[in-house]
């Protein structure tokens, strides 16, 4: 089918995408911030199944080096390259009194910076392919007013912003740019930042189907804007939430 | 195919200009290098010689010539 990079895909919706990804035929960079074994194992174990090939790829989103230098790996292989899902990012909940700038700094830089290095990197290759999907992995904070999401939510908003005017500049060259948000979904870093402090029934309360999505349910959507079933769909943020009440 | 021969081919296919004229080239000085096909050199030229440029060496290559000097100042690439 073709050649995927997904980054964060050790757990959650990026778990979840590698997944749907891998049944469909397609070969992935499988990105996660720090070699684990039970991973490899897991990605192997799936790469046999759908006789394709999974890499992992190793770097931490806050650290241009690493960033630049896990790219090159995947150049080096010299395949094309014709989807990125940036999907890693940074969960938190907290005021905005409660937040400090070098805490809001950290999480432009996993949340923004971290996929703005990465699409600038990978277009490089699209560019000369004339061909390619980007999906940014947003979320309704980016959208919605909600106390607690202000840091997090502007994060989002940038990279929301970003996707909408870089599939202006990039449309010609065949490359399309799309973003994916979406709403309560029951992964850990839901789990480790916000049901700390919100009950998952106010949650659930918000959306109109009564429920939190599932991570596949995010994973369907992702595919979906990466093939050509979507091919006139660019520059746009798409809610996930099971409707809003 | 030598250094400045992949340098020339990189300019013509990504520019899609002649190689008679590529020497005289200048960023926005002919139709076909404007930001559009400046992105579409930068590909060719990391394809070609197989780096990946610095954001600051991409808005500073702005000509045929200087191009060149940043390729072997900053990436070894002798011509």
């Amino acid at each position: 089918m073709g050649n995927v990079i997904v980054t964060g895909s050790n757990r959650g919706i990026g778990k979840a995408v590698l997944e749907k990804f891998a049944v469909n035929g397609w070969n992935i960079w499988a990105h996660g911030r720090a070699r684990n074994e039970e991973f490899e194992d897991y990605i192997s174990g799936i790469a046999s199944e759908n006789h394709i090939w999974i890499r992992p790829v190793y770097f931490e989103l806050g650290d241009d080096r690493q960033i630049k230098s896990g790219m090159k790996r995947i150049f080096d292989d010299k395949e094309e390259i014709h989807v990125l899902v940036n999907n890693a990012g940074m969960g938190y909940y907290d005021t905005f009194q409660r937040t400090p700038v070098r805490k809001a700094r950290e999480l432009f830089d996993i949340n923004f910076f971290a996929p703005y290095e990465i699409i600038q990197l990978t277009l490089r290759k699209m560019v000369l392919q004339k061909k390619g999907a980007v999906i940014n992995m947003s979320s309704i904070a980016s959208l919605d007013v909600n106390e607690g999401d202000c840091v997090y939510g502007a994060s989002k908003a940038a990279l929301n912003m970003l996707t909408r005017d870089l599939a202006a500049e990039v449309g010609r060259f065949g490359i399309r740019v799309n973003a994916v948000a979406p709403g309560p979904v029951r992964t850990d870093l839901l789990e480790n930042i916000h049901l700390k402090r919100i009950a998952p029934h106010v949650m659930e309360e918000k959306s109109a189907m009564g429920r939190m999505g599932r991570a596949e349910e995010i994973a369907n959507v992702v595919y979906f804007l990466a093939t050509e079933e979507s091919s006139y769909i660019n520059g746009e943020v798409i809610r996930i939430d099971g409707g809003r009440k | 195919m030598n250094n400045k021969e992949k340098y020339v081919k990189a300019f013509v296919e990504a520019l899609n200009v002649g190689e008679e004229s590529v020497e005289q080239l200048k960023y926005q000085s002919v139709e076909e290098w404007d930001s559009v096909g400046h992105m579409s050199l930068i590909a060719a030229l990391e394809e070609a010689f197989d780096i990946m440029m610095d954001t600051d060496d991409i808005i500073e290559l702005d000509s045929f010539e200087k191009g060149m000097s940043i390729l072997s100042e900053n990436y070894e690439i002798e011509f």
